[in-house]
């Protein structure tokens, strides 16, 4: 009863001396562009999707079909130009564009263009194929402590040259497949470079992943991709901007080899392991 | 040599006459050994005798002779020099607090503004700190220093100032010369300088004299008063937050004597004297002495100490665990300095004097559970010493020289990890730095003609760090030029170079802020900074005006790429980027100093911008803290025979600020989900709401009853409850829509304190 009495007391005297807010009427809004993100299916699909940046009170975040409706971009023309020949992308469905007539060379350069008529602008983008990497092997452990935390061991065989990976950990449900929870499908995402490792030889690793609300049971897809420098700094800002920025950290926008706009025109490959966890 | 023989040679050659006296309280009629006298408010003068008395010799004319002595009010006399003359200085005690240790002389003439070359700075004694309100009733000198043009605050309630629109690690805190890395206590809502042991603290915005360097933007010199009283005095307060107590006292009268204080919070003590069940498991104190030693005419001594710290220490048994788990936190700041000073004067011509000091600000940091162990340490410890020598060569002429040391070991972030979190984030530790300021610097000061009054200095510094010598050329210069007997026009220039960063957000002040050497990568900060005064004074009322005109240019500031995580990040260094910044303003005070109505006026102008090649697209921007327009009215007056009222009026334009501004979703890694990301505004592109604020202050004087006088303070923090924002968040307002709205952190907060002095 005293506890809650000076609960109570602290609590009104904190309120009482936060005052009103201040409205804000005139804060820029931000240009609307292009948002491309791609997806390799097997070795000669590429499929792209692209949607338009929308404003900061446009949306609500919480509801996820809307997001996906308005906001993808239809009757675009996608172009992807490689080693002399060009392949236009066809609209799957509004805003997902493919073909699966595209050779998928490793190491070679692959130009995006997009124009989109409605909004009369155009985005371009370049990338290379990057070396398909396997895992040699790949578990879990699972450990109690302050927090379920999950311990993920690999290993495989580092490619030629100055090499960035990553590797997604991502439990598996089939919650997972509605499209309402399509904003919480949480991937954890390791970055690995070549770096202190020689030339072609075998890389092993380990790294715990956290707050996962994971139990014993539970079936957790591992990927395993070789991935751009480029894309590679974007997932580590990704992951830094975990407690987001704010006092200590400036905030920041995150990089984009979409010049006109915003997201990655990038290709990798997946190797991905299904593992669960057993007691 | 040859200007100095001609100068002596001009003055003796006109008739001399003798001005003998003697110096002696008014009140006991004791005489006043060792008192100061000058001249014209020049540097020429001289000092009392063991036994008050004293001999100038000047030429025929109209002189003002001052008289200072520490404990008593200064006093001023006109004399129209013919013949022989004879004059007893008799002078009051006053509030011995207010006196000032004179250490340097050539540094602001405190009592004419008009007269000496120097501008852009401002003195702020205890009358000047005690009759600001402030949050809590906490008299702050920061927060008076935030009062003052050219000073920009921060975040509402902080520490953070930034002076002529450099960031918040340029400016160098100075307590008895040695430097002050830290400055706030409960989070830097109040500061490490406890009042009532201050003697005097003076801000240098530019102009900088020869002898201050190692900051960009500002000194802050504050200057401990010193422990010598007639018998045994002290003072205290119990505040809300705090409550503090300090004692002086002689040992051999006007031989020795000493000081010591404390303060600690008091609310941690209340609720837990409250309640058993709820505690606040976070305190400050600080601990403060001085010694003092006067062997002789010639030599003096003194020794003061600062000791305080932060402590949170807090532990959680788990209820849900029976093996005794707990979640266990120990937060711990702690912040000393040490200064021994000598001053040797031996003659009525030199000055010298020596003060050799150590500081040190740490933080350790540890949180476990079970097996779980998190724990960080840093730190910043320097051992310097400066010498310097001032030679009064005539009434034209002074010269000042000297020579300082300085080494700081720097320890910027360790951190260890144990159990799983040593897997989630591994260990870690930034190299330590050895890095030694060194500096030679002198400056001359002279009479060109009646109206003109030169200050010239330079000031040879030099950075030592990773095997590799920074030099600094760092010219002073200030100009003044009297327009009448009442104003003058300054110029001034001055360079400065900076061998220390902070390593944190430039945007605000924390107490876990790591410090960090330039390095054979980081380049040293430096600026030059110009600047035009106008100063106006009415002795009559004791009213002066000061405006100041500059242009600043800095270069190597540092910030991080953008997207670095700051947090126990020990390789902090790969990210820091540097560019350049310029800013440019005016500035305004307008000061009345009087025994019924004391106050000042004050309005800054500023511009003030950044330029990184990696941010913004390397195009320039606003610094955080460009607030256009600032301004305050602080005032207080004697109403009736004990009472006083004080209050607050300051109006700020909003700082900068990169809002939110838009969002885009792209596929996560796997392709399985959304990740939806913000778009932000360019840097700073945004300008929070200005904010005004009106805060008051009643004080209730007791009787003075056997020498003790107690003093009730009662007001009102932000009386009309206006935000003065921090930042910009999106919400959802009651219509269900997304706004943005700009929060504020402190609304109307009442205070109350009560103050002693016997």
């Amino acid at each position: 009863m005293k506890r809650t009495f000076y609960i109570a007391i602290f609590s009104i005297c904190l309120n009482s001396c936060i005052p009103e807010p201040l409205v804000v009427d005139d804060v820029p809004v931000a240009g609307e562009k292009l948002v491309v993100s791609t997806v390799l299916g097997s070795e000669q699909v590429l499929s792209l999707i692209l949607t338009r940046s929308y404003g900061a009170l446009e949306v609500d975040l919480k509801n996820n079909s809307e997001l996906i409706e308005n906001y993808v971009v239809s009757d675009a023309e996608v172009w992807v130009r490689y080693n002399n020949e060009i392949v236009k992308l066809d609209q799957l469905v509004p805003g997902v564009y493919g073909t699966n007539n595209i050779d998928l060379n490793t190491d070679a350069t692959y130009e995006l263009e997009v124009y989109d008529p409605k909004g009369n602008r155009t985005v371009t983008s370049q990338t290379e194929l990057k070396e398909n990497v396997r895992f040699n092997d790949v578990s879990v452990e699972i450990f109690n402590s302050f927090d379920t935390s999950l311990q993920v061991s690999y290993s495989f065989n580092d490619v030629p040259g100055e090499s960035y990976y990553m590797v997604n950990v991502q439990k598996l449900s089939e919650r997972q497949l509605d499209p309402e929870r399509i904003l919480r499908n949480r991937v954890y995402t390791h970055l690995v470079t070549d770096i202190g490792f020689p030339e072609g030889s075998e890389i092993t690793g380990n790294f715990l992943t956290y707050f996962r609300y994971l139990s014993y049971g539970d079936t957790l897809l591992l990927s395993l991709s070789n991935i751009s420098s480029d894309y590679y700094n974007y997932l580590e800002k990704v992951n830094n901007g975990f407690l987001g920025p704010g006092l200590i950290n400036e905030p920041f926008n995150f990089p984009t080899n979409v010049k006109n706009g915003y997201g990655f025109f990038n290709l990798y490959f997946r190797d991905s392991k299904i593992r669960t966890l057993y007691q | 040599m040859c200007l100095s023989s001609a100068l002596k040679n001009e003055v003796y050659s006109q008739n001399l006459h003798k001005v003998n006296g003697r110096i002696a309280s008014e009140e006991t009629g004791e005489n006043l050994g060792l008192a100061n006298i000058s001249v014209n408010n020049k540097y020429s003068g001289t000092s009392a005798n063991e036994s008050g008395n004293f001999s100038l010799r000047l030429p025929s004319g109209a002189y003002n002779l001052s008289v200072s002595y520490v404990g008593y009010e200064t006093e001023y006399i006109s004399i129209d020099l013919k013949s022989d003359t004879n004059i007893v200085f008799k002078l009051k005690l006053g509030d011995k607090s207010l006196k000032e240790l004179e250490i340097v002389d050539d540094r602001v003439d405190k009592f004419d503004p008009v007269g000496n070359p120097q501008s852009s700075a401002i003195k702020m004694t205890q009358k000047d700190i005690k009759m600001v309100p402030t949050i809590a009733g906490e008299n702050d000198i920061i927060k008076v220093l935030q009062l003052m043009p050219g000073v920009s605050k921060g975040i509402e309630g902080t520490g953070d100032f930034f002076v002529r629109g450099g960031d918040a690690d340029q400016n160098l805190l100075l307590l008895d010369g040695a430097t002050i890395y830290n400055t706030g206590h409960l989070f830097g809502f109040i500061s490490v300088f406890n009042p009532d042991i201050i003697g005097e603290a003076t801000i240098y915005r530019g102009a900088f004299p020869s002898y201050y360097g190692g900051r960009l933007s500002s000194i802050l010199d504050v200057r401990t008063a010193p422990s010598f009283s007639e018998k045994p005095e002290g003072e205290g307060s119990i505040g809300l937050i705090s409550s503090k107590i300090m004692l002086k006292t002689p040992i051999i009268k006007n031989k020795l004597s000493f000081m010591i204080s404390a303060r600690r919070t008091y609310i941690d003590q209340v609720i837990r004297a409250a309640s058993r069940d709820v505690e606040l498991p976070y305190y400050f104190y600080d601990l403060n002495g001085r010694l003092d030693y006067r062997l002789n005419e010639k030599h003096s001594f003194y020794f003061s100490s600062y000791y305080g710290a932060d402590i949170m220490k807090f532990e959680q048994e788990v209820e849900e665990r029976d093996d005794g788990s707990a979640f266990r936190s120990n937060n711990n700041i702690f912040n000393h300095s040490q200064t021994f000073g000598w001053q040797f004067r031996p003659s009525s011509q030199w000055k010298v004097d020596l003060e050799v000091h150590h500081s040190l600000f740490q933080y350790d940091l540890v949180n476990s559970f079970i097996e779980e162990k998190i724990e960080a340490a840093s730190g910043i410890e320097d051992y310097g010493a400066n010498l310097n020598f001032q030679n009064n060569i005539n009434e034209k002429t002074s010269l000042f020289f000297g020579l300082s040391a300085i080494n700081h070991r720097v320890k910027p972030i360790e951190f260890t990890t144990t159990g799983l979190l040593a897997s989630i984030l591994p260990g870690s530790r930034s190299p330590g730095k050895s890095l030694t300021e060194s500096s030679v610097y002198a400056e001359v000061s002279h009479d060109l003609t009646e109206k003109v009054r030169i200050r010239a200095g330079y000031r040879q510094s030099f950075g030592f760090v990773d095997n590799r010598i920074y030099p600094g050329f760092e010219p002073r210069l200030a100009i003044r030029y009297s327009l009448s007997k009442v104003s003058s026009l300054k110029l001034s220039y001055s360079r400065m170079s900076q061998y220390l960063h902070r390593v944190s957000s430039s945007s605000i002040t924390l107490p876990i802020d790591l410090w960090y050497s330039a390095t054979k990568d980081i380049k040293p900060q430096s600026a030059n900074q110009y600047s035009i005064g106008y100063a106006w004074k009415y002795p009559a009322n004791k009213i002066v005006v000061e405006a100041d005109i500059y242009y600043k240019d800095m270069n190597n500031l540092t910030e991080y790429e953008p997207g670095t995580s700051l947090l126990f990040n020990a390789e902090f260094e790969e990210a820091l980027l540097q560019g350049k910044g310029e800013s440019y303003g005016a500035e305004f005070i307008l000061k009345k100093e009087g025994e019924r109505f004391h106050g000042w006026l004050t309005y800054s102008l500023t511009w003030a911008y950044r330029q990184f090649d990696e941010l913004n697209e390397g195009r320039p921007y606003n610094a955080t803290y460009d607030r256009r327009h600032n301004g305050a009215i602080v005032l207080q007056y004697n109403v009736y025979r004990r009472w006083d009222v004080s209050a607050v009026w300051e109006y700020i334009s909003g700082s900068r600020f990169t809002p939110v501004i838009g969002n885009y979703a792209v596929l996560n890694p796997t392709n399985t989900g959304i990740d939806v990301l913000n778009i932000y505004s360019d840097r700073n592109a945004y300008t929070l709401s200005n904010a005004h604020r009106l805060d008051l202050m009643v004080i209730l004087k007791s009787k003075l009853i056997r020498k003790f006088q107690g003093e009730w303070r009662a007001g009102v923090y932000n009386v009309y409850n206006r935000a003065t924002p921090v930042q910009v968040y999106i919400t959802v307002n009651e219509e269900g829509n997304y706004e943005y709205v700009q929060p504020g952190l402190f609304g109307t907060l009442p205070f109350i304190s009560y103050h002693f002095k016997f």
